[in-house]
Protein backbone atom coordinates (compact mmCIF):
# COMPACT_ATOMS: atom_id res chain seq x y z
CA UNK A 1 0.00 0.00 0.00
CA UNK A 2 1.45 3.36 -0.98
CA UNK A 3 0.91 6.16 1.48
CA UNK A 4 -0.79 9.03 -0.31
CA UNK A 5 -1.86 12.01 1.72
CA UNK A 6 -1.63 15.00 -0.57
CA UNK A 7 -2.51 15.11 -4.28
CA UNK A 8 -1.34 17.83 -6.64
CA UNK A 9 -3.79 18.43 -9.48
CA UNK A 10 -1.75 19.28 -12.56
CA UNK A 11 -4.67 20.61 -14.57
CA UNK A 12 -7.32 23.33 -14.74
CA UNK A 13 -11.01 23.90 -15.49
CA UNK A 14 -13.78 21.41 -14.95
CA UNK A 15 -11.49 18.39 -14.64
CA UNK A 16 -9.47 19.97 -11.83
CA UNK A 17 -12.74 20.52 -9.97
CA UNK A 18 -13.82 16.93 -10.71
CA UNK A 19 -10.54 15.62 -9.24
CA UNK A 20 -10.83 17.81 -6.11
CA UNK A 21 -14.29 16.34 -5.49
CA UNK A 22 -12.97 12.77 -5.74
CA UNK A 23 -10.05 13.60 -3.42
CA UNK A 24 -12.46 15.08 -0.88
CA UNK A 25 -14.51 11.87 -0.85
CA UNK A 26 -11.35 9.90 -0.06
CA UNK A 27 -10.13 12.38 2.56
CA UNK A 28 -7.05 13.31 0.52
CA UNK A 29 -5.51 16.79 0.78
CA UNK A 30 -5.41 18.74 -2.46
CA UNK A 31 -2.96 21.15 -4.08
CA UNK A 32 -4.20 23.36 -6.89
CA UNK A 33 -1.72 24.78 -9.40
CA UNK A 34 -2.60 27.59 -11.78
CA UNK A 35 -1.16 29.95 -14.36
CA UNK A 36 -1.29 33.74 -14.03
CA UNK A 37 -4.33 33.76 -16.34
CA UNK A 38 -6.18 31.28 -14.12
CA UNK A 39 -6.18 32.68 -10.58
CA UNK A 40 -9.99 32.76 -10.55
CA UNK A 41 -10.53 29.05 -11.35
CA UNK A 42 -13.41 27.53 -9.39
CA UNK A 43 -11.47 24.62 -7.86
CA UNK A 44 -8.87 26.90 -6.23
CA UNK A 45 -11.48 27.89 -3.65
CA UNK A 46 -11.83 24.23 -2.60
CA UNK A 47 -8.24 23.01 -2.47
CA UNK A 48 -6.15 22.91 0.72
CA UNK A 49 -3.26 24.83 -0.86
CA UNK A 50 -2.72 26.52 -4.21
CA UNK A 51 0.27 27.96 -6.00
CA UNK A 52 0.78 30.00 -9.16
CA UNK A 53 3.27 28.06 -11.27
CA UNK A 54 3.91 30.35 -14.21
CA UNK A 55 2.64 32.70 -16.90
CA UNK A 56 -0.49 32.19 -19.00
CA UNK A 57 1.30 30.31 -21.80
CA UNK A 58 0.70 26.58 -21.20
CA UNK A 59 4.26 25.78 -22.34
CA UNK A 60 5.53 27.64 -19.26
CA UNK A 61 2.83 26.51 -16.84
CA UNK A 62 0.63 23.41 -17.29
CA UNK A 63 2.96 21.81 -19.87
CA UNK A 64 6.18 22.70 -18.06
CA UNK A 65 7.45 19.51 -16.40
CA UNK A 66 10.14 21.17 -14.20
CA UNK A 67 7.61 23.73 -12.93
CA UNK A 68 5.01 21.10 -12.06
CA UNK A 69 7.68 19.03 -10.31
CA UNK A 70 8.94 22.09 -8.43
CA UNK A 71 5.39 22.90 -7.31
CA UNK A 72 4.98 19.30 -6.09
CA UNK A 73 8.22 19.52 -4.13
CA UNK A 74 7.45 22.96 -2.63
CA UNK A 75 3.98 21.88 -1.53
CA UNK A 76 5.13 18.42 -0.38
CA UNK A 77 2.64 16.56 -2.56
CA UNK A 78 3.06 12.80 -2.71
CA UNK A 79 0.89 12.13 -5.75
CA UNK A 80 0.06 13.98 -8.98
CA UNK A 81 -3.19 13.65 -10.90
CA UNK A 82 -2.60 14.86 -14.46
CA UNK A 83 -6.27 14.96 -15.57
CA UNK A 84 -6.60 14.85 -19.38
CA UNK A 85 -4.68 16.80 -22.02
CA UNK A 86 -1.55 18.75 -20.96
CA UNK A 87 0.99 16.27 -19.47
CA UNK A 88 -1.43 13.39 -18.93
CA UNK A 89 0.02 11.18 -21.69
CA UNK A 90 3.59 12.41 -21.59
CA UNK A 91 5.91 9.49 -20.66
CA UNK A 92 8.74 11.92 -19.82
CA UNK A 93 6.49 13.51 -17.22
CA UNK A 94 5.47 10.10 -15.84
CA UNK A 95 9.16 9.25 -15.59
CA UNK A 96 9.99 12.53 -13.81
CA UNK A 97 7.22 11.80 -11.29
CA UNK A 98 8.54 8.28 -10.71
CA UNK A 99 12.13 9.50 -10.36
CA UNK A 100 11.06 12.08 -7.77
CA UNK A 101 9.62 9.22 -5.73
CA UNK A 102 6.05 10.44 -6.20
CA UNK A 103 3.00 8.56 -7.43
CA UNK A 104 1.41 9.42 -10.76
CA UNK A 105 -2.32 8.75 -10.89
CA UNK A 106 -1.98 6.76 -14.09
CA UNK A 107 0.09 3.98 -15.64
CA UNK A 108 3.88 3.64 -15.47
CA UNK A 109 6.09 5.66 -17.80
CA UNK A 110 7.16 2.43 -19.56
CA UNK A 111 3.58 1.38 -20.40
CA UNK A 112 2.69 4.94 -21.39
CA UNK A 113 5.63 4.97 -23.80
CA UNK A 114 4.68 1.58 -25.23
CA UNK A 115 1.11 2.70 -25.95
CA UNK A 116 2.13 6.18 -27.11
CA UNK A 117 3.90 4.73 -30.16
CA UNK A 118 1.35 3.69 -32.82
CA UNK A 119 3.37 0.74 -34.09
CA UNK A 120 4.28 -0.77 -30.71
CA UNK A 121 0.71 -0.21 -29.45
CA UNK A 122 -0.68 -2.10 -32.42
CA UNK A 123 1.82 -4.91 -31.85
CA UNK A 124 0.68 -5.19 -28.23
CA UNK A 125 -2.95 -5.33 -29.33
CA UNK A 126 -2.27 -8.03 -31.91
CA UNK A 127 -0.48 -10.11 -29.28
CA UNK A 128 -3.46 -9.73 -26.95
CA UNK A 129 -5.90 -10.70 -29.71
CA UNK A 130 -7.51 -7.23 -29.90
CA UNK A 131 -8.78 -6.62 -33.46
CA UNK A 132 -6.70 -4.20 -35.56
CA UNK A 133 -7.02 -2.86 -39.10
CA UNK A 134 -5.24 -5.16 -41.57
CA UNK A 135 -2.06 -3.50 -42.83
CA UNK A 136 1.14 -4.19 -44.76
CA UNK A 137 3.00 -4.99 -41.50
CA UNK A 138 5.85 -2.60 -42.31
CA UNK A 139 7.02 -0.79 -45.44
CA UNK A 140 5.56 -1.61 -48.86
CA UNK A 141 8.24 -3.19 -51.08
CA UNK A 142 9.62 -1.36 -54.13
CA UNK A 143 8.53 -4.16 -56.48
CA UNK A 144 4.99 -3.27 -57.72
CA UNK A 145 3.96 -6.93 -58.13
CA UNK A 146 4.90 -7.72 -54.53
CA UNK A 147 3.12 -4.59 -53.31
CA UNK A 148 -0.02 -5.66 -55.22
CA UNK A 149 0.02 -9.09 -53.54
CA UNK A 150 0.33 -7.52 -50.07
CA UNK A 151 -2.44 -5.00 -50.80
CA UNK A 152 -4.77 -7.68 -52.17
CA UNK A 153 -4.43 -9.43 -48.80
CA UNK A 154 -5.32 -6.20 -46.95
CA UNK A 155 -8.37 -5.64 -49.17
CA UNK A 156 -9.79 -2.48 -50.79
CA UNK A 157 -10.37 0.38 -50.20
CA UNK A 158 -7.05 0.96 -48.51
CA UNK A 159 -4.92 3.93 -47.66
CA UNK A 160 -1.24 4.34 -48.48
CA UNK A 161 0.45 6.38 -45.74
CA UNK A 162 3.89 7.83 -45.11
CA UNK A 163 5.68 6.08 -42.24
CA UNK A 164 7.32 9.27 -41.08
CA UNK A 165 4.48 11.62 -41.80
CA UNK A 166 1.17 13.10 -40.86
CA UNK A 167 -1.17 15.93 -41.71
CA UNK A 168 -2.55 14.28 -44.84
CA UNK A 169 0.66 14.55 -46.86
CA UNK A 170 2.02 11.39 -48.39
CA UNK A 171 -1.44 9.83 -48.16
CA UNK A 172 -3.49 8.22 -50.92
CA UNK A 173 -6.82 6.41 -50.72
CA UNK A 174 -6.95 3.50 -53.17
CA UNK A 175 -10.32 2.05 -54.19
CA UNK A 176 -9.17 -0.46 -56.84
CA UNK A 177 -6.00 -2.39 -57.55
CA UNK A 178 -5.69 -0.55 -60.89
CA UNK A 179 -4.96 2.70 -59.01
CA UNK A 180 -2.38 1.14 -56.71
CA UNK A 181 0.92 1.58 -58.62
CA UNK A 182 0.34 5.30 -59.25
CA UNK A 183 -0.88 5.88 -55.67
CA UNK A 184 2.23 4.27 -54.16
CA UNK A 185 4.53 6.19 -56.51
CA UNK A 186 2.96 9.59 -55.75
CA UNK A 187 2.73 8.91 -52.01
CA UNK A 188 6.43 7.93 -52.00
CA UNK A 189 7.43 11.04 -53.87
CA UNK A 190 5.34 13.29 -51.59
CA UNK A 191 6.60 11.59 -48.46
CA UNK A 192 10.21 11.90 -49.60
CA UNK A 193 9.77 15.58 -50.36
CA UNK A 194 7.77 16.42 -47.23
CA UNK A 195 9.44 14.26 -44.59
CA UNK A 196 12.74 13.21 -46.17
CA UNK A 197 11.60 9.61 -45.80
CA UNK A 198 9.97 7.89 -48.79
CA UNK A 199 8.85 4.81 -46.81
CA UNK A 200 5.11 4.14 -47.16
CA UNK A 201 2.83 1.47 -45.76
CA UNK A 202 -0.74 0.44 -46.50
CA UNK A 203 -3.72 -0.01 -44.20
CA UNK A 204 -7.39 -0.88 -44.76
CA UNK A 205 -9.45 2.30 -45.17
CA UNK A 206 -12.83 2.65 -43.48
CA UNK A 207 -15.18 5.07 -45.20
CA UNK A 208 -17.95 5.68 -42.69
CA UNK A 209 -16.82 4.24 -39.40
CA UNK A 210 -18.25 4.92 -35.96
CA UNK A 211 -15.95 5.75 -33.06
CA UNK A 212 -16.50 3.21 -30.28
CA UNK A 213 -14.38 2.99 -27.15
CA UNK A 214 -14.02 0.70 -24.14
CA UNK A 215 -13.34 2.10 -20.65
CA UNK A 216 -11.06 -0.02 -18.47
CA UNK A 217 -9.77 0.07 -14.90
CA UNK A 218 -6.73 -1.96 -13.84
CA UNK A 219 -5.16 -2.18 -10.38
CA UNK A 220 -1.62 -2.93 -9.23
CA UNK A 221 -2.62 -6.46 -8.13
CA UNK A 222 -3.15 -7.89 -11.61
CA UNK A 223 -6.90 -7.26 -11.89
CA UNK A 224 -8.62 -5.43 -14.72
CA UNK A 225 -12.25 -4.74 -15.56
CA UNK A 226 -14.06 -3.10 -18.47
CA UNK A 227 -16.94 -0.69 -17.87
CA UNK A 228 -18.86 -0.90 -21.12
CA UNK A 229 -18.61 1.03 -24.38
CA UNK A 230 -19.07 4.64 -25.41
CA UNK A 231 -19.97 5.97 -28.85
CA UNK A 232 -18.12 9.20 -29.67
CA UNK A 233 -18.92 9.41 -33.38
CA UNK A 234 -20.25 12.98 -33.26
CA UNK A 235 -17.02 14.84 -33.87
CA UNK A 236 -15.52 17.53 -36.02
CA UNK A 237 -11.88 17.49 -37.11
CA UNK A 238 -11.27 14.67 -34.60
CA UNK A 239 -12.77 16.79 -31.79
CA UNK A 240 -15.55 14.91 -30.04
CA UNK A 241 -18.68 16.94 -29.30
CA UNK A 242 -21.29 14.39 -28.15
CA UNK A 243 -20.59 11.11 -26.39
CA UNK A 244 -22.96 8.42 -25.24
CA UNK A 245 -23.09 5.11 -23.43
CA UNK A 246 -23.85 2.39 -24.30
CA UNK A 247 -23.16 2.28 -28.08
CA UNK A 248 -26.58 1.89 -29.71
CA UNK A 249 -27.23 -0.92 -32.16
CA UNK A 250 -24.25 -3.05 -31.16
CA UNK A 251 -25.09 -6.31 -29.40
CA UNK A 252 -24.00 -6.28 -25.71
CA UNK A 253 -22.33 -9.69 -26.21
CA UNK A 254 -20.01 -8.20 -28.84
CA UNK A 255 -19.05 -5.35 -26.48
CA UNK A 256 -18.55 -7.90 -23.70
CA UNK A 257 -16.22 -9.97 -25.87
CA UNK A 258 -14.23 -6.88 -26.90
CA UNK A 259 -14.18 -5.57 -23.31
CA UNK A 260 -12.78 -8.88 -22.06
CA UNK A 261 -9.98 -8.66 -24.66
CA UNK A 262 -9.15 -5.10 -23.54
CA UNK A 263 -9.06 -6.09 -19.86
CA UNK A 264 -6.82 -9.03 -20.75
CA UNK A 265 -4.50 -6.73 -22.74
CA UNK A 266 -4.18 -4.50 -19.65
CA UNK A 267 -3.12 -7.40 -17.45
CA UNK A 268 -0.74 -8.67 -20.15
CA UNK A 269 1.18 -5.38 -20.45
CA UNK A 270 0.99 -4.41 -16.78
CA UNK A 271 -1.32 -1.47 -17.36
CA UNK A 272 -2.58 0.29 -14.20
CA UNK A 273 -5.20 2.99 -13.67
CA UNK A 274 -8.06 4.13 -15.91
CA UNK A 275 -7.66 3.80 -19.65
CA UNK A 276 -9.58 3.74 -22.88
CA UNK A 277 -9.22 1.55 -25.95
CA UNK A 278 -10.44 3.41 -29.02
CA UNK A 279 -11.86 1.56 -32.02
CA UNK A 280 -13.33 2.29 -35.41
CA UNK A 281 -16.46 0.27 -36.09
CA UNK A 282 -17.75 -0.41 -39.57
CA UNK A 283 -19.85 -3.22 -41.01
CA UNK A 284 -19.89 -5.00 -37.62
CA UNK A 285 -16.08 -5.10 -37.32
CA UNK A 286 -13.97 -3.37 -34.69
CA UNK A 287 -10.49 -2.03 -35.46
CA UNK A 288 -8.17 -0.71 -32.76
CA UNK A 289 -6.94 2.87 -33.32
CA UNK A 290 -5.15 3.82 -30.10
CA UNK A 291 -5.21 3.59 -26.35
CA UNK A 292 -5.65 6.69 -24.17
CA UNK A 293 -3.58 6.09 -21.06
CA UNK A 294 -5.50 8.59 -18.92
CA UNK A 295 -8.91 9.77 -17.77
CA UNK A 296 -11.09 10.97 -20.65
CA UNK A 297 -13.33 14.02 -20.99
CA UNK A 298 -16.32 11.75 -21.62
CA UNK A 299 -15.85 9.47 -18.58
CA UNK A 300 -19.11 10.75 -16.96
CA UNK A 301 -21.39 8.87 -19.41
CA UNK A 302 -19.83 5.63 -18.20
CA UNK A 303 -20.14 6.76 -14.57
CA UNK A 304 -23.84 7.45 -15.12
CA UNK A 305 -24.58 4.08 -16.70
CA UNK A 306 -22.45 1.96 -14.34
CA UNK A 307 -22.70 3.98 -11.11
CA UNK A 308 -18.91 3.74 -10.70
CA UNK A 309 -16.90 6.84 -9.75
CA UNK A 310 -14.01 6.44 -12.18
CA UNK A 311 -11.88 9.24 -10.68
CA UNK A 312 -12.23 7.83 -7.19
CA UNK A 313 -11.24 4.39 -8.53
CA UNK A 314 -8.20 5.94 -10.24
CA UNK A 315 -7.07 7.45 -6.95
CA UNK A 316 -7.71 4.21 -5.04
CA UNK A 317 -5.63 2.30 -7.60
CA UNK A 318 -2.81 4.86 -7.21
CA UNK A 319 -3.01 4.36 -3.43
CA UNK A 320 -2.34 0.67 -4.06
CA UNK A 321 -5.81 -0.65 -3.23
CA UNK A 322 -7.19 -3.58 -5.19
CA UNK A 323 -10.22 -2.77 -7.40
CA UNK A 324 -13.36 -2.41 -5.29
CA UNK A 325 -15.45 -4.00 -8.07
CA UNK A 326 -15.28 -7.25 -9.97
CA UNK A 327 -16.47 -7.74 -13.53
CA UNK A 328 -19.70 -9.48 -12.51
CA UNK A 329 -20.58 -6.49 -10.27
CA UNK A 330 -20.63 -4.16 -13.26
CA UNK A 331 -23.94 -3.55 -15.01
CA UNK A 332 -25.00 -0.93 -17.50
CA UNK A 333 -28.31 0.76 -16.74
CA UNK A 334 -30.23 3.06 -19.09
CA UNK A 335 -28.57 5.45 -21.52
CA UNK A 336 -26.35 8.48 -20.93
CA UNK A 337 -25.49 11.39 -23.22
CA UNK A 338 -22.88 14.10 -22.83
CA UNK A 339 -22.76 17.39 -24.75
CA UNK A 340 -19.52 19.34 -24.62
CA UNK A 341 -20.33 22.98 -24.07
CA UNK A 342 -17.38 24.82 -25.57
CA UNK A 343 -16.79 28.58 -25.61
CA UNK A 344 -17.06 28.55 -29.40
CA UNK A 345 -19.36 30.00 -32.00
CA UNK A 346 -22.01 27.34 -32.72
CA UNK A 347 -21.70 27.79 -36.51
CA UNK A 348 -18.02 28.48 -37.19
CA UNK A 349 -16.74 26.76 -34.00
CA UNK A 350 -14.29 29.63 -33.60
CA UNK A 351 -13.18 30.19 -29.99
CA UNK A 352 -15.21 32.75 -28.08
CA UNK A 353 -13.46 33.49 -24.79
CA UNK A 354 -14.62 36.29 -22.50
CA UNK A 355 -16.68 37.24 -19.49
CA UNK A 356 -19.57 34.98 -18.51
CA UNK A 357 -22.16 37.46 -17.31
CA UNK A 358 -24.78 34.92 -16.36
CA UNK A 359 -24.64 31.16 -15.80
CA UNK A 360 -27.69 29.10 -14.86
CA UNK A 361 -27.11 25.33 -14.74
CA UNK A 362 -29.98 23.02 -15.64
CA UNK A 363 -31.14 20.46 -13.09
CA UNK A 364 -33.67 17.77 -12.30
CA UNK A 365 -33.52 13.97 -12.21
CA UNK A 366 -30.85 12.44 -14.41
CA UNK A 367 -29.09 15.75 -15.14
CA UNK A 368 -25.44 16.32 -14.23
CA UNK A 369 -23.29 19.33 -15.06
CA UNK A 370 -19.52 19.16 -14.73
CA UNK A 371 -18.29 22.74 -15.02
CA UNK A 372 -16.03 25.38 -13.53
CA UNK A 373 -18.34 28.19 -14.65
CA UNK A 374 -19.83 30.81 -12.32
CA UNK A 375 -21.34 34.26 -12.80
CA UNK A 376 -18.56 36.71 -13.60
CA UNK A 377 -15.97 34.08 -14.59
CA UNK A 378 -13.80 35.18 -17.50
CA UNK A 379 -12.91 32.35 -19.93
CA UNK A 380 -9.24 32.98 -20.80
CA UNK A 381 -8.21 32.71 -24.46
CA UNK A 382 -5.13 30.61 -23.77
CA UNK A 383 -6.54 27.11 -23.29
CA UNK A 384 -9.02 24.52 -24.51
CA UNK A 385 -12.49 26.00 -24.99
CA UNK A 386 -14.44 23.40 -22.97
CA UNK A 387 -16.40 25.23 -20.25
CA UNK A 388 -19.04 22.69 -19.26
CA UNK A 389 -20.16 19.12 -19.81
CA UNK A 390 -23.87 18.61 -19.78
CA UNK A 391 -24.64 14.98 -18.99
CA UNK A 392 -28.04 13.29 -18.83
CA UNK A 393 -29.07 9.79 -17.88
CA UNK A 394 -32.39 8.32 -19.09
CA UNK A 395 -34.09 4.95 -19.10
CA UNK A 396 -33.23 4.52 -22.79
CA UNK A 397 -31.75 6.56 -25.65
CA UNK A 398 -35.04 8.28 -26.54
CA UNK A 399 -35.54 9.29 -22.92
CA UNK A 400 -31.94 10.54 -22.71
CA UNK A 401 -32.38 12.67 -25.84
CA UNK A 402 -35.58 14.19 -24.41
CA UNK A 403 -33.81 14.98 -21.15
CA UNK A 404 -30.93 16.54 -23.05
CA UNK A 405 -33.31 18.76 -25.06
CA UNK A 406 -35.00 19.97 -21.86
CA UNK A 407 -31.66 20.53 -20.11
CA UNK A 408 -30.25 22.49 -23.07
CA UNK A 409 -33.40 24.64 -23.12
CA UNK A 410 -33.06 25.28 -19.38
CA UNK A 411 -29.34 26.08 -19.42
CA UNK A 412 -28.39 29.76 -19.69
CA UNK A 413 -24.95 31.14 -20.51
CA UNK A 414 -24.66 34.78 -21.46
CA UNK A 415 -21.59 36.83 -22.35
CA UNK A 416 -19.88 34.17 -24.46
CA UNK A 417 -20.96 32.15 -27.50
CA UNK A 418 -21.16 28.40 -26.92
CA UNK A 419 -21.81 25.17 -28.80
CA UNK A 420 -25.16 24.76 -26.98
CA UNK A 421 -27.30 25.87 -29.98
CA UNK A 422 -25.51 23.31 -32.18
CA UNK A 423 -26.27 20.57 -29.64
CA UNK A 424 -29.91 21.63 -29.44
CA UNK A 425 -30.18 21.39 -33.23
CA UNK A 426 -28.43 18.04 -33.27
CA UNK A 427 -30.88 16.60 -30.72
CA UNK A 428 -33.72 17.37 -33.20
CA UNK A 429 -31.98 15.75 -36.19
CA UNK A 430 -33.88 12.61 -37.29
CA UNK A 431 -30.65 10.81 -38.24
CA UNK A 432 -29.16 11.41 -34.78
CA UNK A 433 -32.36 10.21 -33.13
CA UNK A 434 -32.24 7.09 -35.32
CA UNK A 435 -28.61 6.48 -34.36
CA UNK A 436 -27.51 6.71 -37.98
CA UNK A 437 -24.22 8.41 -37.22
CA UNK A 438 -20.58 8.01 -38.17
CA UNK A 439 -17.47 10.15 -37.70
CA UNK A 440 -18.38 12.33 -40.72
CA UNK A 441 -21.99 12.93 -39.65
CA UNK A 442 -21.52 16.25 -37.82
CA UNK A 443 -19.43 17.79 -40.60
CA UNK A 444 -22.12 16.77 -43.10
CA UNK A 445 -24.96 18.47 -41.22
CA UNK A 446 -22.83 21.53 -40.42
CA UNK A 447 -21.89 21.77 -44.09
CA UNK A 448 -25.55 21.52 -45.06
CA UNK A 449 -26.40 24.38 -42.69
CA UNK A 450 -23.60 26.58 -44.00
CA UNK A 451 -24.58 26.25 -47.66
CA UNK B 1 -12.77 67.64 -14.89
CA UNK B 2 -13.53 68.52 -11.28
CA UNK B 3 -11.00 69.85 -8.82
CA UNK B 4 -10.95 66.55 -6.98
CA UNK B 5 -10.10 64.67 -10.15
CA UNK B 6 -7.18 67.02 -10.73
CA UNK B 7 -5.79 66.41 -7.26
CA UNK B 8 -3.36 63.73 -8.43
CA UNK B 9 -1.73 66.14 -10.84
CA UNK B 10 -2.00 69.30 -8.75
CA UNK B 11 0.17 68.23 -5.86
CA UNK B 12 3.20 67.11 -7.95
CA UNK B 13 2.87 70.24 -10.09
CA UNK B 14 2.87 72.38 -6.95
CA UNK B 15 5.98 70.65 -5.68
CA UNK B 16 7.71 71.06 -9.03
CA UNK B 17 7.03 74.76 -9.13
CA UNK B 18 7.71 75.41 -5.45
CA UNK B 19 4.11 76.37 -4.66
CA UNK B 20 3.23 75.53 -1.07
CA UNK B 21 -0.23 76.96 -0.75
CA UNK B 22 -3.09 77.05 -3.23
CA UNK B 23 -6.78 77.90 -3.04
CA UNK B 24 -9.12 77.13 -5.94
CA UNK B 25 -12.85 77.69 -6.22
CA UNK B 26 -15.29 75.83 -8.44
CA UNK B 27 -19.03 76.47 -8.25
CA UNK B 28 -19.82 76.28 -4.53
CA UNK B 29 -16.71 74.30 -3.60
CA UNK B 30 -13.41 75.67 -2.42
CA UNK B 31 -10.26 73.56 -2.41
CA UNK B 32 -7.31 74.59 -0.30
CA UNK B 33 -4.04 72.72 -0.65
CA UNK B 34 -1.07 73.18 1.67
CA UNK B 35 2.00 71.10 0.96
CA UNK B 36 3.96 69.73 3.87
CA UNK B 37 7.70 70.35 3.85
CA UNK B 38 9.71 67.68 1.94
CA UNK B 39 10.99 66.15 5.20
CA UNK B 40 7.61 65.54 6.72
CA UNK B 41 6.41 63.10 9.34
CA UNK B 42 5.56 59.59 7.98
CA UNK B 43 1.82 60.16 8.54
CA UNK B 44 1.85 63.26 6.41
CA UNK B 45 3.77 61.33 3.74
CA UNK B 46 1.14 58.63 3.40
CA UNK B 47 -1.52 61.33 3.12
CA UNK B 48 0.31 63.22 0.42
CA UNK B 49 -1.23 62.53 -2.99
CA UNK B 50 2.16 62.41 -4.69
CA UNK B 51 3.12 59.17 -2.94
CA UNK B 52 3.32 56.15 -5.23
CA UNK B 53 3.25 52.54 -4.18
CA UNK B 54 5.10 49.90 -6.15
CA UNK B 55 4.36 46.25 -5.58
CA UNK B 56 7.41 44.07 -6.13
CA UNK B 57 6.53 40.58 -7.43
CA UNK B 58 8.53 37.40 -7.00
CA UNK B 59 10.54 36.59 -10.14
CA UNK B 60 9.66 32.90 -9.80
CA UNK B 61 7.89 30.17 -7.86
CA UNK B 62 10.13 29.15 -4.97
CA UNK B 63 11.08 29.71 -1.34
CA UNK B 64 11.31 33.27 0.02
CA UNK B 65 14.66 34.16 1.60
CA UNK B 66 14.64 37.39 3.57
CA UNK B 67 17.67 39.70 3.54
CA UNK B 68 18.31 42.74 5.72
CA UNK B 69 15.33 44.63 4.29
CA UNK B 70 12.55 45.36 6.79
CA UNK B 71 9.54 47.70 6.78
CA UNK B 72 10.93 51.24 6.95
CA UNK B 73 14.19 50.40 5.13
CA UNK B 74 15.19 52.92 2.50
CA UNK B 75 16.05 51.37 -0.87
CA UNK B 76 17.27 52.58 -4.26
CA UNK B 77 16.27 51.39 -7.74
CA UNK B 78 18.12 48.14 -8.51
CA UNK B 79 18.75 47.19 -4.89
CA UNK B 80 18.39 43.52 -3.98
CA UNK B 81 15.50 43.28 -1.54
CA UNK B 82 15.53 39.52 -0.91
CA UNK B 83 16.02 36.21 -2.72
CA UNK B 84 13.77 33.49 -4.06
CA UNK B 85 15.25 30.03 -3.90
CA UNK B 86 14.54 27.90 -6.95
CA UNK B 87 16.22 24.58 -6.25
CA UNK B 88 19.96 25.34 -5.94
CA UNK B 89 19.57 28.82 -7.47
CA UNK B 90 18.87 32.01 -5.50
CA UNK B 91 17.15 34.61 -7.68
CA UNK B 92 17.34 38.22 -6.51
CA UNK B 93 14.21 40.27 -5.91
CA UNK B 94 15.16 43.67 -7.29
CA UNK B 95 13.64 47.04 -6.35
CA UNK B 96 11.95 48.54 -9.45
CA UNK B 97 12.00 51.98 -7.79
CA UNK B 98 13.64 53.76 -4.88
CA UNK B 99 11.75 54.60 -1.71
CA UNK B 100 10.81 53.25 1.67
CA UNK B 101 9.67 49.66 2.26
CA UNK B 102 6.06 50.00 3.34
CA UNK B 103 5.12 46.31 3.69
CA UNK B 104 6.85 42.94 3.46
CA UNK B 105 4.21 40.48 2.25
CA UNK B 106 6.07 37.20 2.79
CA UNK B 107 7.96 35.62 5.64
CA UNK B 108 11.33 33.88 5.65
CA UNK B 109 10.93 30.34 4.30
CA UNK B 110 7.48 30.88 2.77
CA UNK B 111 6.59 28.98 -0.38
CA UNK B 112 5.63 31.61 -2.91
CA UNK B 113 4.07 31.43 -6.33
CA UNK B 114 5.16 32.87 -9.66
CA UNK B 115 4.85 36.69 -9.60
CA UNK B 116 3.41 36.66 -6.06
CA UNK B 117 3.62 40.14 -4.46
CA UNK B 118 6.53 40.34 -1.97
CA UNK B 119 7.12 44.01 -1.09
CA UNK B 120 5.34 47.33 -1.31
CA UNK B 121 7.73 50.24 -1.85
CA UNK B 122 6.47 53.72 -1.18
CA UNK B 123 8.16 56.36 -3.29
CA UNK B 124 7.63 60.06 -3.86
Amino acid sequence: MRKIRRVLIANRGEIALRIVRACNILGLETIGVYSEADSSLAHLRLVDHSICIGPAAAARSYLDIPRIMRAASLTEADAIHPGYGFLSENPDFAQAVEQAGLVLVGPSAAVMRLMGDKISAKQQMRLAGVPCLPDSDGALPADPAMARTICAAIGYPLIVKASGGGGGRGMRIVHHETELDTAIATAREEAGRAFGNPVVYAERFLQKPRHIEIQVLADTHGHAVWLGARDCSVQRRHQKLVEEAPACGIAPERIAALGALCARACIRMGYTGAGTFEFLYEGSDFAFIEMNTRLQVEHPVTEMTTGIDIVREQLRIAMGHPLSIRQHDIHTTGHALECRINAEDAVTLRPSPGLVTKWRAPGGPGVRVDTHLYDGYAVPPHYDSLVAKLIVHGTDRVDAINRMKAALDEMQITGIATTAPLHRRLMDEPAFAAGEINVHYLETIMGAAAS
Amino acid sequence: MTLLEMLDRLAPAMRRHGVFHLTLAENDAVLTLTLSPAVAAPVAQTMAPSVRQNTVPSPEMGVFRMGAIRPGSTVATGDILAFVEVGPVRLPVIAPAGGVIHTVLAQEGDTIGYHAPLFIIQSE
